[in-house]
């Protein structure tokens, strides 16, 4: 066993309109010995979504966070911003431990 | 021409003949009526009563309804072939009217609405105009205070079993359906081809949608065991129509709403909930707007498949014409719950699982290969025999003393939760929760067991350190260690349940949002029937256009007497006499000129020897309608009168004023009742 997902991921609203916060809610838990992962989020291209900081709008965040044996849930405040395409009618948020060969993606509702 | 103004004396004996010939006229007329009456039954009310005070047009309209239906007057009740699209007779003008047809007990509504058009011209049953016209309906139990029809109670409430409808005398015209299977019933029951009044039309239970039907893919918990409820007996669906202008052509559109029984709803909604998971699952990405058109295309063609002609989907979001906002605004919740469900799911079976799988394989496996494991079970099998405290230890253990005996296969099944027990009640698998559970059943049972096994390598570790060698020992010992494998096997036993859990959620979560879907899926059955009328009808109908017959008397100044006179009135425009002057009563409807000629002789006395007219006065006026039968006018007489000089021994045309009262009647239709109808 490993760091992997101990429950689905979560977006706080589960519906948001753009340009929007929203936060998301990861629970994993590790049944191994290396106690450090690495979370990543990804927007497609094809979202139309990008995320924005203070250093810019991208579409992937990361961050390395520490996870001893067990459980250990870690809430991600993302800003979303409308891309210059179309609008969707839900965006996919690609959440993934890297190097545990655990992702999922997260559908998050975007009002119009 | 010059006025005379003289007194005028009248034969005695031919004002009595002109009188009784008068009296004669009434009299046949009177009998007339009087046929008609016999034709009429007692049952028959006018709408204002059976209405009660709730509706003032109907009560003024004196539109008759008769729960048996005899004896009406075919311009008051028109019945409706809806299905043809037409009436089954003249459509009348100016009177009130109720339009009927025969309807299905699974009509929930139905609705007649109007507009007038040009000659010639087609309104097609979806043209905007339908919408601002006003519409006249009829619904079942929920009936409105309206302008429209109100009908009593007893006539709308539906039949609880077949049951006879007495037939009209009238002519009555069968509808033709063109869908449904008709069963003709009597009174019993009984299937008969006798054409009795006695018997009544009914229809099998509206037709099931056909590709729902054909699907037979329906599963039982979606399909309400209750047994449909007999066929019921056709109604006759009354609605009231205001007066209509005379001389106009009309486009009409007849909507019934038939509302489908809870069974076939359940169907539909079945066969919907598959169409829409299955549609769901696809769906891996994103939900940009052309992935949603696709989506809802697909969707719309597999559910527009299952509904019969005429039959409509009542939720909007399942009507392609819908914009992309307001889907994306509506289903937007729940189809992000359906894909976040299906995520999860996504994850916990096919990474989390695995995982998790593997690890309590590999836990197992090493318990199952443990060699000093076997030889201890083994030494304490033999002690059991001659030692209590080993025996009853051994007794307890025994399920868990098993899993060091499993082979590779049955530690296959085991890590794929495919072991069986048959302690273990045995689920039916196309539930894919039921297998959950079966699955979860079984981890807790291995977790019960490595616990047993545990405490028995205890109990022999503390009990019985000298059981094997010391090596031995301490391979045993590291097997109960908690950082070894049966603690270990306990571990992935817990995340494996945790995952089942998760499945379990996703599916519970993804049913749960695909429901809240599938109740928005509503059929109803919408039939729009539009075609052209037009108040234009046969001579018969119209015969009284222009010219009505009048009877009476005249007094003119002159002669200061009545005389009998019988003339035609000339209307400038249409005229319905059915009409009732509250509703149609301006000026139009109620002036006409009037030419007629005295029935009595009229003879000036001095010189009497006329022969104009057979000495008969010549009446041209107009007069005024102050009831539906009751005229007074006024204009002149004319007359031929000897030549006032005697030197002159030819006639002259004469003339002077007269004021008449009189009949305005039609000498088919003539009653008495119209004659006293109060001053209106």
């Amino acid at each position: 066993m490993a760091i992997q997902f101990a429950q689905m991921p979560t977006s706080m609203p589960p519906t948001t309109r753009l340009p929007g916060n929203i936060i998301v809610t990861i629970p994993i838990r590790n049944t191994g010995n290396s106690q450090s992962a690495t979370i990543t989020i990804t927007l497609d291209p094809a979202n139309n979504i990008m995320f924005e900081s203070l250093t810019g709008r991208s579409r992937t965040y990361s961050r390395a966070v520490t996870v001893p044996n067990g459980e250990k849930t870690f809430q991600e405040t993302l800003s979303l911003v409308q891309g210059n395409g179309g609008p969707v009618m839900a965006a996919r948020l690609d959440i993934s431990i890297v190097g545990e060969n655990s992702s999922t993606a997260l559908a998050l509702g975007i009002i119009p | 021409m010059r006025i005379m103004h003289r007194r005028i004396l009248i034969a005695h004996g031919e004002r009595i003949a002109g009188l009784m010939g008068c009296l004669c006229l009434l009299i046949a007329l009177e009998s007339r009526q009087d046929l008609r009456a016999q034709t009429a039954t007692a049952a028959t009310t006018t709408a204002s009563t059976a209405a009660g005070t709730s509706s003032k047009d109907a009560s003024s309209a004196d539109v008759k309804t008769s729960a048996t239906g005899s004896g009406l007057k075919p311009e008051y009740e028109i019945q409706v072939d809806v299905h043809q699209g037409r009436f089954m007779g003249n459509l009348p003008f100016d009177v009130s009217y109720a339009l009927w047809t025969e309807v299905d007990p699974a009509v929930s509504r139905f609705e007649v609405r109007y507009i007038p058009i040009a000659e010639g011209e087609v309104v097609e049953e979806n043209d905007r105009r339908w919408d601002a016209a006003p519409a006249y309906y009829w619904r079942r139990l929920d009936i409105e205070a309206s302008t429209a029809l109100l009908i009593p109670a007893p006539i709308l409430a539906p039949p609880a079993a077949p049951v006879p409808v007495p037939a009209a005398p009238r002519k009555t015209v069968t509808t033709t359906d063109r869908t449904i299977n008709r069963t003709k019933v009597t009174a019993t029951g009984k299937e008969t081809e006798d054409s009795r009044d006695t018997k009544i039309e009914t229809k099998d239970e509206p037709p099931v949608p056909a590709a729902a039907a054909a699907s037979g893919a329906v599963t039982a918990a979606a399909t309400p065991s209750t047994k449909e409820p007999e066929p019921k007996a056709k109604e006759h669906a009354y609605v009231m129509m205001p007066p209509l202008d005379p001389q106009h052509y009309y486009a009409f559109r007849f909507t019934m709403i038939v509302q489908p029984s809870d069974r076939q709803i359940a169907t539909f909604q079945a066969r919907v909930r598959q169409i829409l998971s299955f549609y769901l699952a696809q769906i891996r990405i994103l939900l940009t707007e052309p992935d949603v058109l696709l989506l809802r295309t697909a969707l719309n063609q597999e559910i527009l498949g299952l509904l019969a002609t005429g039959q409509k989907v009542s939720d909007p979001m399942f009507d392609p014409a819908i914009s992309y906002a307001q889907f994306q605004t509506e289903w937007g919740a729940p189809i992000t719950a359906i894909l976040n469900a299906q995520a999860s799911h996504a994850l916990f079976e096919t990474q989390n699982m695995p995982k998790d799988s593997v690890a309590f394989k590999k836990n197992i496996d090493n318990i199952a290969a443990s060699n000093e494991l076997k030889t201890l079970i083994s030494r304490a099998t033999t002690l059991r025999a001659s030692d209590g405290a080993m025996a009853k230890q051994y007794d307890t253990s025994g399920r868990g003393l098993e899993i060091a005996d499993l082979n590779s296969t049955r530690r296959e099944l085991l890590a794929s939760g495919r072991e069986s027990f048959a302690t273990i009640t045995d689920v039916p698998m196309p539930d894919e929760l039921a297998v959950i559970r079966k699955r979860q059943a079984v981890y807790r049972e291995y977790d019960y067991r490595l616990t047993l096994l545990r405490s028995f390598l205890d109990f022999t570790a503390s009990k019985y350190p000298n059981l094997v060698s010391a090596t031995e020992q301490a391979a045993v010992d590291a097997l109960r260690d908690p950082a070894g494998d049966i603690v270990g096997a306990q571990t992935a036993i817990k995340y494996l349940i945790a995952d089942l859990d998760q499945l379990h959620d996703a599916i519970i979560a993804r049913n749960n949002a695909l429901d809240a879907l599938v109740a928005r899926a509503r059929y109803a059955g919408v039939v729009n029937q539009a075609f052209q009328s037009s108040t234009i009808g046969t001579y018969d109908l119209f015969r009284n256009w222009y010219v009505g017959t009048d009877v009476g008397f005249v007094w003119a100044p002159a002669i200061g007497s009545m005389l009998p006179y019988i003339g035609t009135n000339i209307y400038l425009q249409p005229i319905n006499k059915d009409a009732s002057l509250t509703q149609r009563g301006s000026l139009g409807y109620r002036f006409a000129f009037t030419v007629g000629a005295t029935i009595g002789r009229v003879r000036d006395l001095p010189s009497a020897n006329t022969s104009f007219l057979f000495d008969r006065a010549l009446m041209l006026g107009a007069g005024f309608r102050l009831t539906q039968s009751i005229r007074i006018g006024g204009g002149v007489l004319l007359f031929r009168e000897q030549n006032k000089s005697p030197l002159i021994s030819g006639t002259m045309v004469s003339a002077t004023p007269y004021t008449a009262m009189s009949l305005d009647i039609n000498l088919n239709d003539f009653s008495f009742r119209t004659l006293f109808t109060p001053f209106q």
